[in-house]
């Protein structure tokens, strides 16, 4: 698979960019900024391998935002208009409209950012960068070890589903549902519970309690530029937080 | 402090809190396929802080959201200070014996009443607010719905001594819960999601909005009207769990 400019950075660096983008976009109410700091974030997924995964699942989020933005903000919002525009019976605020688009463009910026630093990074890439830098290894295990767990608590979710209806369970009506599912929690947290002393006992025997760092099988890459680069970010977003809090930019 | 670190460095504590975010998201899936109107999706958080202490929850609900987020839904992730929150007053009121006390029925019953009582009256009171923002009054809106309210103490009487039963105290914690929740989470949707957030619950803001309120307060109103339920629910289903446990299991965790 064809690696790209910004899956090769370091993990703090990816993050560090995400952040100030959404930091920045929200604190800065100057809608030509705000334009071009969503320019930036999208155009940050054609850096990385595979830009068309990352549009999709762009596109598949802010479908049903901009929808509803547009019928919440756009048609009902109350107030003084602006000016309106009717069409089809319906009246559309336009100054309200103008505000839903500023408060888009925001959401993608943030949802952008942070999509391509999730979707090039390997969670326990993430952790590790963190643990190193001063992260407990305990907060480190829970989260990888949640990320493991998942796709085989939603399989025994689905095989108790299976097994209460082979003992007959109906799932219809809206009561029927409802008594449906402590039948169908309970057991999946029961089983949850049960698991945990074998857990506990494999995690023992791994040396968790060992007082020395763990080894671990990746090495992560840093730079003197990249540091450069994370350094001027957060000088940046410290200056944007700065100059709203003390009134230079509203 | 002590204790906190403590918590984090016996394994089976960090397991459970691991199990805890996973089942979070299993129940949350569930519940899509039952198509329930509730999410159930911090029920794990409520489980560590029963078990484990204030501490253990709030942590476990701020993984949580960052878990969500590391799954690809960036836009979970602001509200970590919720889902912390959730985690922390289920570690409290677990200390205060919550989840481990059975009520009488009639617990139950009267808090089922009293809730949808408050909520009819918290919606109607909404829909009445006049333009200037000038509060309805009390007597009036009373008086003139007599009928809907007393409908809605009885139904809720009803539906409280069926569901609730037993679990009355669990069952009010979960609705102060939900309450709180629904207060915070309205300023983050508003503020940085203009109060959408793409799924079915826009509906009921679109709603409020028609009703001539403005986004933050439309939010809220949403979130009272949806957050109690789902945390009452949450909060039942843990302590009816919780109640069948053997106690080996139960004694095992640290905070008890």
């Amino acid at each position: 698979m064809r690696s790209g400019w910004f899956d090769n950075l370091h993990p703090l660096t990816k993050l560090t960019w995400a952040v100030s983008l959404a930091v920045s976009t929200y604190l800065i109410d100057i809608p030509l900024v705000t334009m071009v700091i969503l320019c930036m974030a999208l155009v940050t997924p054609l850096t990385t391998a595979q830009p068309a995964a990352i549009y999709r699942t762009l596109q598949r989020i802010f479908v049903p935002i901009a929808l509803s933005l547009f019928i919440i903000q756009g048609i009902l919002f109350p107030g003084n208009a602006v000016g309106t525009w009717q069409a089809y019976g319906i009246t559309i605020n336009v100054g309200a409209l103008q505000i839903a688009g500023i408060l888009l463009a925001r959401i993608m910026t943030m949802g952008s950012g942070l999509l391509c630093m999730i979707l090039t990074t390997p969670p326990a890439i993430l952790t590790h960068a963190l643990a190193e830098r001063g992260m407990p290894r305990s907060i480190e295990y829970i989260l990888l070890m949640a990320l493991q767990i998942i796709p085989d608590m939603q399989a025994r979710a689905g095989a108790i589903l299976e097994a209460q209806q082979s003992r007959g369970l109906v799932i219809r009506s809206l009561a029927s549902r409802i008594r449906a599912l402590l039948p169908l929690v309970g057991p999946l947290v029961v089983g949850a519970l049960v698991d945990i002393e074998e857990r506990a006992m494999a995690l023992e025997l791994r040396a968790f309690a060992a007082p020395h760092p763990p080894t671990r099988m990746h090495t992560l890459r840093d730079s003197r530029m990249q540091h450069v680069m994370r350094t001027t970010m957060l000088v940046g977003v410290l200056v944007v937080i700065g100059m709203r809090i003390w009134g230079g930019v509203q | 402090m002590q204790k906190t670190l403590d918590t984090l460095k016996n394994p089976r504590n960090i397991i459970l809190m691991a199990l805890a975010i996973a089942i979070n998201i299993a129940v949350g899936q569930l519940v899509t396929i039952l198509k329930l109107p509730i999410y159930l999706d911090s029920i794990g958080t409520v489980l560590v802080g029963a078990l484990l202490g204030p501490v253990a929850g709030a942590l476990t609900g701020t993984l949580a959201s960052l878990i969500w987020g590391l799954l690809g839904n960036a836009y979970a992730a602001p509200y970590f200070i919720v889902a912390t929150v959730i985690g922390l007053m289920a570690g409290v009121f677990g200390r205060r014996g919550v989840f481990r006390n059975s009520s009488p029925q009639w617990v139950g019953a009267i808090v089922g009443g009293l809730f949808f009582f408050a909520l009819a009256l918290f919606v109607t009171t909404f829909l009445n607010i006049g333009e200037d923002g000038a509060m309805p009054a009390m007597n009036d809106l009373l008086a003139q719905n007599a009928l809907p309210f007393a409908g809605a103490a009885v139904v809720g009487v009803v539906l409280g001594a069926l569901l609730i039963k037993n679990g009355g105290y669990a069952g009010l914690a979960g609705i102060a819960t939900g309450i709180v929740a629904a207060i915070i989470s309205a300023p983050i949707s508003a503020y940085l999601f203009g109060g959408v957030s793409g799924s079915g619950t826009d509906v009921l803001v679109a709603a409020f909005m028609a009703s001539g309120q403005n986004i933050i307060t439309s939010v809220f109103a949403q979130g009272v009207v949806s957050d109690p339920f789902d945390k009452m629910a949450s909060y039942m289903m843990v302590w009816a769990i919780i109640n069948v446990l053997p106690a080996r299991i139960l004694e095992s965790f640290s905070d008890q």
